[in-house]
């Protein structure tokens, strides 16, 4: 009962601040971004290219730490809702992706699909993102959500600091919850994103756009 | 005679600050005041995307004031529609282009 009150909550407040994700999963028509996200769960790659103003192309490699598989999937981010507003952006995007997860001598298919939303203005920032996972005929729901506040507003250039907290959720494990504090730094084309979380994990992201 | 002096006078008087004016003009300049930009990588996408136009020849962008400032390169063209253009094809709101020149 109380997990599930929990679950309400956290999803509640997740829709209501809106969004997820350390980076956009978008640039530009004809860039290149190349990512990779370390924790507890999982270490990915994914190379995203973008083929107009509201579609990318990814291939996403991950290595699930838990059940020692490794997942492979091509993967297509569409662009739902942009908001360009005077002095932030809000953004709702989706992910489709197909692949297989292999390990232990296994095979199986996998499937995924996902929502992710974000606002930011230059001093704050929140997002929230959701993935739904099937892999081999078996589903399993995971989302995440983030708030951030820059302590200085840099110019174009300059080296970019944020100080954040993530929240994942992933109702499946015994111990549900995860909150990790970080430090995101972002200069030029480089966003990089260092973390330690209350399961005693660290986690470590970064991103190139090209 | 006379009339004909002055008249000659007041026309070279009348032109000679334009002609100034336009030889000051080392750098034509397209500004487009832009809404969405937040970070960095919003200008590396629309400066990218400014870019492949081949009369631009370099872009600025100043998130405070949200101006992304084109300095259009020597005997091309570029207008109000190529900015418009280039600022939507990057994802962003184009609210106004102004004309300048960078002496």
């Amino acid at each position: 009962m109380f997990s599930k009150l929990k679950f309400c909550l956290l999803t509640g407040l997740s829709l209501v601040i809106t969004l997820p994700v350390s980076a956009r999963p978008l640039s530009y028509p004809g860039g290149f971004m190349a990512m990779t996200e370390n924790n507890g769960e999982e270490n990915t790659i994914e190379l995203d290219y973008t083929i107009t103003p509201r579609t990318a192309l990814a291939y996403h490699i991950a290595y699930q730490r838990d059940d020692d598989t490794v997942h492979n999937a091509a993967q297509v981010n569409n662009l739902i809702w942009r908001g360009n507003f005077p002095d932030s952006q809000a953004n709702l995007y989706s992910k489709l992706g197909a692949g297989v997860s292999t390990g232990d001598g296994d095979m199986d298919s996998l499937f995924y699909g996902g929502i992710m939303a974000d606002w930011e203005d230059r001093r704050f920032l929140t997002s929230y993102g959701n993935e739904y996972e099937v892999i081999d005929g078996e589903g399993e729901f995971t989302q995440m959500a983030r708030v951030g506040i820059a302590p200085y507003i840099g110019d174009v250039g300059d080296l970019h600091t944020w100080v954040m907290v993530q929240a994942d959720h992933r109702p499946e494990h015994d111990d549900p919850i995860e909150i990790t504090p970080l430090v995101r730094l972002f200069k030029g084309a480089n966003l990089m994103e260092i973390g330690y979380s209350t399961q005693q994990n660290f986690l470590l992201n970064y991103t190139h756009q090209f | 005679m006379k009339q004909f002096l002055t008249i000659l006078c007041l026309s070279v008087l009348a032109v000679s600050p334009v002609l100034a004016a336009e030889q000051a003009c080392k750098q034509s300049q397209t500004v487009a005041t832009v809404d969405g930009m937040v970070c960095d990588f919003c200008t590396q996408s629309i400066t990218k995307v400014l870019k492949k136009n081949s009369a631009v020849k370099d872009v600025a962008i100043d998130l405070d004031t949200k101006k992304v400032v084109v300095d259009v390169a020597d005997g091309k063209d570029f207008s109000d529609k190529d900015m418009a253009k280039a600022i939507d094809y990057a994802g962003y709101k184009l609210i106004k282009v102004e004309h300048a020149c960078k002496s």
